[in-house]
């Protein structure tokens, strides 16, 4: 059984009087432990698709199957659970709360899953060494650099052990060398966890490192292809 | 997310803004202050009133002359085509009651009295021997009026405490003469001190006998007359005896008012009632609000945090989640305000009792339970509205606003 699987998704946004369909009839299946690079021009649907995905919006037609559940008829604290536990999410501009310091805001997830103070504290501060970030733990966003903000925001994404990572152009707001960087560590944790990463990029090299790749057009799946030089 | 959790999220977003949160909360101070105040003001002023009418003596009924329809409250004056009061009612009390055992008569007017070269312009209240052991009033030293006095139209005198201390200094006044209203009296006993009652002086008195104080001020009829029931259980049975006996005195009319001290208390206890719904009327306009305040500033800082809730429902809150964390902080705000209300409200009547020891306001301890419920209940009511527009945010849009 696929971790999920598309079937004939579509995403229509009423504009006024006009529609605007940001995807139409998507057929997608991902499987366990892949890395998928997903690219398309702006405005394509790459991001619509991914909150689809990470269950942040739902589709206007078609079905979605997260492990063999059909998600449709999900009430909400059941989405929230597959967001809290199973998906984990990654954006261009981080999203990390500013009043928090690193800590707390990598545990904001643990909040929500009922893990008490303690045992909160243990998980970030594992999931922060899993990003390579350490010696940071009081620091607010705001005194960090682009790059460690996105290394908090992946420490973040995995503290609840996803079975999926969900990134939207992680590297969108960061300079070549530091992009890499970010990439790798996505590569790791696919390597090393075997958590699925499925990552939106606009930036070839970056896509590239991935053994599949999707291209995206006005909202339709136009290629999805084995690459062969991908690393991963 | 557990409880703590919610109140120390709610506590740091209050926090963040000190200023703006104070100023919300300014509604809620003034509301529950009010509270306070007004409320312990008036559990005060119950208890000072009841101490008052118990301090008076117990199982009193007051005969006033002419007839009022409505129970409590203070009787017309004399009116001319009405009976009078009068001494003969009292023997005839005297004579025939079985429910209540004394009977005492009163008639007041004002006067200068006068020893050596001091005098003074004082109440004087000329009544019968009864006075003392109906009102709990005992003589301290010397004696109190006599029936015989009273028959006799002796000219003796009990002076109060004030007017021991004016006229007589030092001195022993008993077997001393004074001069009352122009008469010559010989003081023959001292009251005990009883401090103000009623907004009078009970010390800055001269008691005569009843008889010669109607000579004096050329008076037939008595102000008053109190009666004593044998048992607080048989109040309802003396009124309906002395009723009967008074109408009969009178010639079958009923041109007399009977007032027991529980009328009184009944009526007070209305009128006292009347005034804290008033008093929270005021109090809940404030709490009013006060509310919108904090509805107002809850909307504000919902907008604010579009974001934050974005990325807690993007991290897997719950819609429930998103409703309870902004609730408990428009609670906090509102709890904030009712403790500084209720601790102004503590100082303020703190200070005052050491101020006034004579009128105490009372610090019941529901006043904590309501300044306590009071901000909940208002947090809880203006924080609905602007907590469910947050719960119902789409995560997308949120995330997107800038
Ligand atoms: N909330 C919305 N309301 C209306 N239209 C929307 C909304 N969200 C997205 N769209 C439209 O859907 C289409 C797809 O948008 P989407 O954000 O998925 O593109 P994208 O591929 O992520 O683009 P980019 O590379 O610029 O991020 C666009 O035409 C966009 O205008
Ligand atoms: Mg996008």
């Amino acid at each position: 059984m696929p971790l999920i699987e598309l079937k004939n998704i579509s995403k229509v946004y009423r504009l006024g009087s006009e529609d605007v369909i940001a995807l139409n009839n998507v057929n997608l299946v991902i499987e366990r432990g892949e890395f998928i690079s997903i690219i398309g021009p702006s405005g394509s649907g790459k991001s619509t698709l991914m909150h689809i995905l990470g269950c942040l919006e739902s589709p206007s037609d078609g079905e979605y199957y997260f492990d063999g559940i059909n998600v449709r008829d999900f009430k909400d604290a059941e989405l929230a659970y597959l967001r809290n536990r199973r998906i984990g999410f990654v954006f261009q501009n981080y999203n990390l709360l500013p009043q928090y310091n690193v800590l707390s805001n990598v545990a904001l997830p643990l909040l929500y899953s009922g893990v008490d103070g303690r045992e909160r504290e243990k998980r970030a501060i594992e999931a922060l060494k899993s990003a390579n970030l350490t010696h940071r733990n009081r620091h607010r966003p705001s005194e960090l650099s682009g790059g460690e903000r996105q290394r908090v925001a992946i420490a973040r994404a995995i503290v609840n052990s996803p079975d999926i990572l969900l990134a939207d152009e992680p590297t969108g707001n960061l300079d070549q060398k530091v992009g890499k960087e970010i990439i790798s560590l996505f590569q790791n944790l696919n390597k090393e966890k075997g958590v699925t990463v499925v990552l939106v990029t606009h930036d070839l090299n970056v896509a590239n490192v991935a053994r599949r790749i999707i291209r995206i057009l006005d909202g339709r799946i136009i290629e999805d292809k084995e690459n062969s030089c991908g690393s991963i | 997310m557990g409880a703590f959790e919610f109140f120390k999220t709610a506590l740091q977003s209050a926090l963040l803004n000190k200023w703006r949160t104070f100023l919300t909360t300014l509604g809620i101070v003034i509301g529950v202050y009010s509270v306070v105040i007004l409320v312990s003001l008036g559990e005060g002023a119950k208890m000072y009133f009841v101490d008052l009418f118990t301090g008076m003596g117990s199982n009193l009924l007051i005969i006033f002359p002419g007839k009022k329809d409505t129970k409590g409250g203070t009787p017309h004056p004399v009116i001319n085509t009405v009976r009078k009061l009068s001494l003969s009612d009292i023997e005839f009390l005297k004579k025939r009651g079985r429910t209540f055992d004394s009977v005492n008569g009163i008639i007041m007017g004002g006067g200068t009295t006068k020893y050596m070269n001091r005098q003074r312009d004082l109440m004087i209240v000329g009544t019968n021997e009864t006075f003392s052991h109906i009102h709990n009033i005992p003589v301290e030293r010397g004696t109190f009026i006599s029936s015989e006095d009273v028959s006799n139209r002796k000219k003796v005198a009990v002076i109060g405490h004030t007017v021991l201390k004016e006229l007589f200094y030092s001195e022993n006044p008993l077997g001393k003469q004074i001069t009352v209203a122009g008469g010559r009296f010989t003081v023959i006993g001292i009251m005990q001190s009883k401090g103000q009652s009623l907004g009078i002086d009970m010390d800055d008195i001269v008691y005569i006998p009843l008889t010669v104080a109607m000579d004096i001020f050329n008076q037939e009829g008595l102000t008053r007359i109190t009666v004593k029931a044998n048992s607080a259980s048989n109040i309802e049975a003396s009124i309906e005896e002395i009723r009967d006996l008074m109408k009969k005195a009178h010639n079958g009319n009923e041109d007399f008012t009977i007032i027991s001290q529980k009328d009184m208390l009944t009526t007070f206890e209305k009128i006292a009632a009347t005034m804290q719904l008033v008093v929270l009327g005021i109090a809940s306009i404030s709490l009013l609000v006060g509310g919108i305040g904090i509805m107002n500033i809850m909307l504000v800082t919902v907008k604010e945090k579009t974001r934050e809730i974005g990325i807690r429902i993007a991290v897997g809150a719950r819609r429930i989640d998103i409703l309870i964390q902004f609730l408990i902080e428009s609670v906090t705000i509102s709890l904030l305000g009712g403790l500084i209300g209720l601790l102004l409200g503590l100082i303020t009547i703190i200070t005052f009792n050491s101020i006034v020891p004579d009128f105490q306001v009372r610090i019941t301890p529901w006043i904590f339970m309501l300044s306590f419920s009071f901000s909940v209940v208002v947090g809880v009511i203006f924080g609905v509205f602007p907590a469910k527009r947050a719960a119902n945010m789409n995560p997308i849009d949120a995330l997107r606003y800038e």
